[in-house]
């Protein structure tokens, strides 16, 4: 059984918390992202004896960083059910900021496996291959999935009006 | 524009910075959370074990009880018929005498 001795574990940190960080917050940038960023290591603190280097020790932290964004999700739209009023008010916005929620609002629309997805192909510049393993699946879904993502959020963009050129 | 750098221009936000003890904190968690493990499992354990002796004693007491009992009401019918026969005798005994 290995250990994970603690001045690795701070080269771990030193090495993936910023792309993690960059990870968690892309998928979702309302979420408490200090608590999520915790959360990831603290899993990979945990669960580092499970690690059999099948993949490598990357692809294994994005692995449990995506999975965490995933499961926090679920989380929030499970208690946002009990959240019978919400009380949106507020100043009049500029056009950017309004279209700028349009377009979360479309990127929160589409389904996590779609959004994560797309968010680690075009922001993060993992490789379809890269992708499938992380997300533990064939390349033919990653491209297929990616191929949706895009369409739909193509047409969330096109609604949102003309300033992302 | 092409599509590709569209939906890169729209996802690419400004991550906000890390606090400067992120690391720490992180420490800070993964020993509150063994602590926690720790306590919740003497917790576990003890009620785990209040509970397997309450369930024993529930199964046990009553036949102990009913033990008891049935000891008890043997002992009464032992009791009872030795003074049966002691009487007995004992009133036999003067009958004799006044024979005699």
């Amino acid at each position: 059984m290995k250990n994970l001795e603690l001045k690795d574990f701070e080269e771990i940190y030193r090495t993936h918390a910023g792309r993690v960080r960059a990870i968690l917050y892309r998928l979702d940038s309302n979420c408490d992202i200090d608590d999520l960023v915790q959360e990831v290591f603290v899993k990979i603190w945990k669960s580092y004896n499970s690690f059999e280097a099948k993949s490598s020790l990357s692809t294994w932290i994005y692995r449990i960083t995506v999975n965490t964004a995933i499961d926090a999700s679920r989380k929030k739209k499970f208690w946002s059910f009990f959240q019978i009023f919400s009380k949106e008010e507020g100043e009049a916005r500029a056009d950017t900021a309004v279209e700028r929620d349009l377009v979360e609002k479309g990127l929160a629309n589409l389904s996590s496996e779609h959004r994560t997805a797309l968010v680690l192909s075009y922001c993060e510049g993992f490789t379809n291959e890269e992708l499938a393993s992380i997300l533990e699946i064939s390349e033919g879904t990653v491209k297929s999935r990616l191929h949706y993502a895009k369409k739909e959020f193509m047409s969330v963009l096109e609604k949102a009006g003309g300033s992302y050129e | 524009m092409n599509e590709d750098n569209k939906i890169k221009k729209w996802l690419m936000k400004p991550i906000p910075p890390a606090p400067r003890n992120e690391y720490q904190a992180i420490l800070e968690r993964i020993d509150k959370k063994d602590k926690k493990g720790h306590y919740n499992l003497k917790w576990g354990v003890a009620l785990g074990a209040g509970f397997c002796v309450g369930v024993l004693l529930f199964l046990i007491l009553p036949q102990i009880r009913q033990n008891q009992t049935q000891v008890m009401a043997q002992n009464t019918e032992e009791v009872e018929s030795f003074l049966d026969g002691a009487f007995t005798e004992y009133v036999s005994s003067f009958e004799e005498d006044e024979t005699l």
